[in-house]
């Protein structure tokens, strides 16, 4: 099942929610990012059949999305926004959303036991809503989003508020999921965590979709910065010396004060590959190697104007 | 010049929330790690002096917080989690108004709110009403008035909260910028720890009321273990074959990583010839050392779920 | 010559020791409802004090010569005279406190501004008198100022002191019918905008809580002491005494005296549950 996205479009009045968006989505974690206002929102509702589209296509497994029961059963969303029944208690929560899907009792029954435990929150299942603390709404809210085993997933901001420990299980968990076979997706501005959890990422500013695609291949054609190598070793100089008598290192950057230079290379593969050669001719010894702009932080910067 | 807790304790009838807490935070940044209900909103509460301590004592800058309460908020800032604003007012005059609350003169509190308005990044925006401002602008008029009286300790909980990444680096940044400049002790409360490596020297982890470590951050990640974290591209197996026949044990990292294990009185130099034997690019190669979160979690333990 | 950087600089000026919090809560507040519809709403109340100077102006100068001025009794200038005009005042003075106080703690509490007033020092008391001085002052203004004014004007306009040795008591019993007015009804508005987080719903409410008893009074008036239920009836009962006039319901004026109270403390009481600074940390 894949999702395809063609020629979509969102408008609300004058007001551009999303322009003319043309991608595809498959099976596995993909990163949803975008700065505030990008329109990550107006393109999660779509997906999530909340929006109607104004213009263009949006699909899922061959049907489209908007008003298609089918397809939204396959959904789950777990929104970033916290609007709940304070009164009722986690378990009821997930128990009567489920059984809204259509699932006998027994079988809700046994789901919602299931997603609560997934979601190491069965300690406060029998508590309202209310007194939960930002991180076990949080927890619900997922429970909330899995218990009908949806083949697809939408996580808005899912480790919102949880503690670290949260944040790791909950992390280990997206990828799990994503290994399943499930699509997930994950919007989050917490850059380094998305890291942890896919190299797939869609990238989208002004409504409009920016990138796509694999990070370090995002990286690689982003050929306005060349890729900066910091390098950390005993004989800064010798090494600088060395390195720079070929063509594709642009700029050096010399830090005596930390034993390190930064160059900036449009030519990484080569690069890379002759590096190790010209350390161990000169018998320099390279304590630590390392791309400060080859992640996610980096390309988003690049990339985001 | 700092905030010394001694046996610092807080009850809420039978249960203890804060247990006999002796710590010191030093001037600059600290950064207060613990699970959720773990202790630390009541730590605040009652550094703030809005609960009364059950026994033990703390001082501000030499300020006793059990003495006069209300003095005691005259030097603390506060910028809470949740988004919070004055309605009707603008951004000027509402960092004003918090200026004049804590005490300055109302000329004081005029000029000294247009200059941390600059410094949080709220230009021309200051004299729009705070109704209207977007979740950034109001992340960062809550760091606003939490400054403006220029308090000696600030409690920041969880700063970069609903910012995007380019907006969560500058308040990162501007972190950085008070905690150096000013004479202000800094505690930075927050569960995104990566936030927490890049600004504060040292932390306090707190479990059920009580401090589970303590430390610089350096300190508590350990030396180097005389293993490296490594990234090739190109024919893994030769690689790994190379590294092995020397000696070298290999433990994969996750999908791209592997962790390189040297034999005693190895040096890097051997990695390096492995990647030119075997004709792979060697694109990252840094001591392994652990992260705050994995200091975290042994600490805490996975399953430490009891407060969630 | 130094260079300075746009840094973050510590500040090296001095705080009050006691800043006096509760008046800054109440000139911001004041300010902040000065605006176009408030400053009408005030002129328009306005217009019963100028056809009230006139008849005084009338009743002082021509008072003996005009025959219907010796017949009809309410074109006096007596303690009557003063009652009513404050009585006439009610239907603004309602407006005022809905206007100014329905929204005075509802807002704060929706867009969670007690954090920062808690989180400095300003207790619990501080805030609810700066809040009560914001709806006072507008209530004052429109029934004190021009109470006091009109009763100048008589004096003034007086050519002996028959008048003022009859009535110099009337400034005080002004003063003390518009503080018990805005201590119950202001204090009744502030409590129902704290317990709610909107400013809509605290104002209906208040304008039920006033208007609802006081319908059902004039329709059940044979019900010996059902003014009791009324807001407005306890203060017209009440007031009424203050001004040394006849009595306008069968109840006693103690047990009206005693119902006013109660309303203050339970508006208190409300106040003391849902403002509350220590629960501004979560």
């Amino acid at each position: 099942m894949n999702i395809e996205v063609k020629n979509l479009s969102k408008w609300y009045g004058q007001v551009i929610g999303v322009n003319n968006l043309n991608f595809n989505i498959g099976p596995g974690v993909t990163g949803f990012l975008g700065p505030n206002g990008a329109g990550k929102t107006t393109l999660i509702r779509l997906l999530t059949g909340q929006l109607k589209p104004s213009k263009g296509e949006l699909i899922i497994g061959n049907e489209p999305v908007w008003n298609n029961h089918r397809i939204l059963r396959q959904i789950g969303y777990c929104p970033e926004m916290d609007a709940f029944w304070n009164y009722l208690t986690g378990w009821e929560f997930v128990f009567s959303l489920i059984r809204m899907h259509g699932f006998p009792r027994d079988e809700a029954e046994e789901r919602t036991r299931k997603a609560i435990k997934t979601m190491d929150i069965e300690k406060a299942q029998d508590k309202r809503i209310g007194s939960y603390s930002k991180g076990m709404r949080q927890r619900i809210k997922m429970a909330q989003a899995i218990a009908h085993e949806p083949a697809i997933l939408f996580l808005d901001e899912p480790l919102n508020g949880m503690d670290p420990l949260g944040r790791r299980t909950t992390i280990e968990l997206i990828k799990d999921f994503g290994n399943q076979g499930k699509i997930v997706i994950v919007s989050s501005h917490v850059l380094h965590e998305v890291e942890k959890m896919t190299d797939k990422i869609i990238l989208i500013n002004h409504g409009r979709l920016l990138a796509e695609g694999n990070i370090y291949e995002i990286r690689r054609l982003i050929d306005t910065h060349p890729l900066q190598v910091t390098i950390r070793c005993d004989k800064v100089t010798l090494l600088t010396a060395k390195l720079m008598e070929y063509e594709d290192v642009q700029s050096v950057h010399f830090d005596r004060e930390n034993n390190q230079l930064t160059v900036e290379t449009n030519r990484p593969d080569e690069f890379h590959l002759r590096l190790p050669k010209i350390a161990l001719e000169s018998d320099v010894k390279i304590y630590s190697l390392w791309s400060p702009d080859e992640n996610l932080e980096a390309v988003f910067d690049y990339l985001v104007r | 010049m700092s905030v010394i807790l001694k046996n610092f304790t807080i009850k809420y009838g039978d249960l203890t929330a804060v247990d006999h807490l002796s710590i010191t935070f030093p001037q600059g940044s600290t950064g207060l790690l613990g699970a959720n209900g773990a202790g630390k909103s009541s730590l605040i509460k009652g550094l703030l002096g809005l609960v009364p301590l059950s026994s033990g004592s703390a001082t501000i800058m030499g300020r006793d917080v059990t003495g006069e309460q209300k003095a005691i908020r005259q030097v603390v800032g506060y910028m809470p989690e949740d988004d919070c604003l004055i309605p009707g007012l603008t951004g000027i005059g509402m960092v004003q108004y918090a200026g004049e609350l804590s005490g300055m003169a109302k000329e004081d509190a005029i000029q000294r709110a247009h200059e941390v308005l600059f410094l949080v990044g709220l230009g021309e925006a200051r004299y729009r009403k705070v109704d209207s401002y977007s979740s950034g602008m109001k992340q960062r008029i809550k760091l606003a008035q939490a400054i403006v009286h220029d308090p000696k300790l600030l409690f920041l909980d969880e700063p970069t909260s609903g910012m995007d990444p380019r907006g969560r680096r500058e308040m990162l940044d501007l972190i950085q910028n008070i905690s150096s400049k000013g004479k202000i002790s800094i505690i930075l409360a927050s569960h995104i720890l990566a936030d927490v490596e890049s600004t504060c020297e040292r932390v306090i982890i707190i479990h059920n009321g009580k401090v589970a470590e303590e430390g610089k951050i350096d300190e508590l990640r350990g030396s180097y273990s005389g293993a490296y974290t490594v990234r090739i591209d190109g024919n893994r197996k030769k690689f790994i074959d190379f590294l092995k026949s020397r000696g070298c044990e290999i433990r994969p990292n996750g999908k791209h990583l592997m962790d390189v294990i040297l034999p005693e009185k190895s040096e890097t130099a051997v990695i390096l010839e492995a990647a030119k034997k075997s004709g792979v690019q060697l694109r990252r190669m840094v001591p392994s050392i652990q992260t705050l979160e994995d200091v975290f979690v042994k600490r805490i333990g996975v399953n430490q779920n009891a407060n969630l | 010559m130094p260079i300075y950087e746009e840094s973050y600089s510590p500040w090296y000026g001095q705080l009050k020791t006691r800043p006096q919090t509760w008046w800054i809560i109440a000139r911001t507040g004041i300010k902040l409802l000065w605006k176009k519809w408030m400053i009408v709403l005030v002129l328009v109340a306005y217009i019963p004090f100028f056809a009230r100077a006139v008849q005084i102006y009338v009743m002082t100068r021509f008072g003996d010569k005009i025959e219907i001025a010796k017949t009809v009794k309410s074109l006096q200038i007596n303690a009557g005279f003063f009652h009513e005009f404050l009585q006439g005042q009610a239907f603004f003075l309602l407006l005022i406190f809905i206007i100014a106080g329905a929204g005075l703690i509802a807002n704060d509490r929706k867009f969670k501004a007690l954090f920062i007033y808690f989180s400095r020092p300003v207790n619990f008391w501080d805030y609810i008198i700066g809040k009560f001085t914001i709806v006072g002052f507008y209530g004052a203004l429109i029934t004190l100022v021009p109470g006091l004014l009109l009763f100048m004007v008589r004096i003034l306009l007086a050519r002996d002191a028959v008048f003022f040795n009859k009535y110099f008591w009337i400034p005080f019993s002004i003063t003390g019918y518009v503080f018990l007015v805005l201590v119950t009804m202001g204090g009744l508005i502030l409590a129902l905008s704290a317990a709610s987080r909107s400013a809509t719903s605290a104002a209906i409410f208040f304008f039920s809580l006033i208007t609802f008893p006081n319908i059902l009074q004039k329709i059940l008036y044979k019900i010996h002491g059902i003014g009791l239920i009324s807001l407005n009836a306890n203060l017209k009962q009440v007031s009424s005494q203050m001004f040394g006039l006849e009595h306008p319901f069968h109840f006693s004026v103690w047990l009206g005296f005693v119902v006013l109270v109660g309303i203050v403390l339970l508006s208190i009481g409300i106040l003391r549950i849902k403002v509350r600074p220590t629960e501004v940390v979560q």
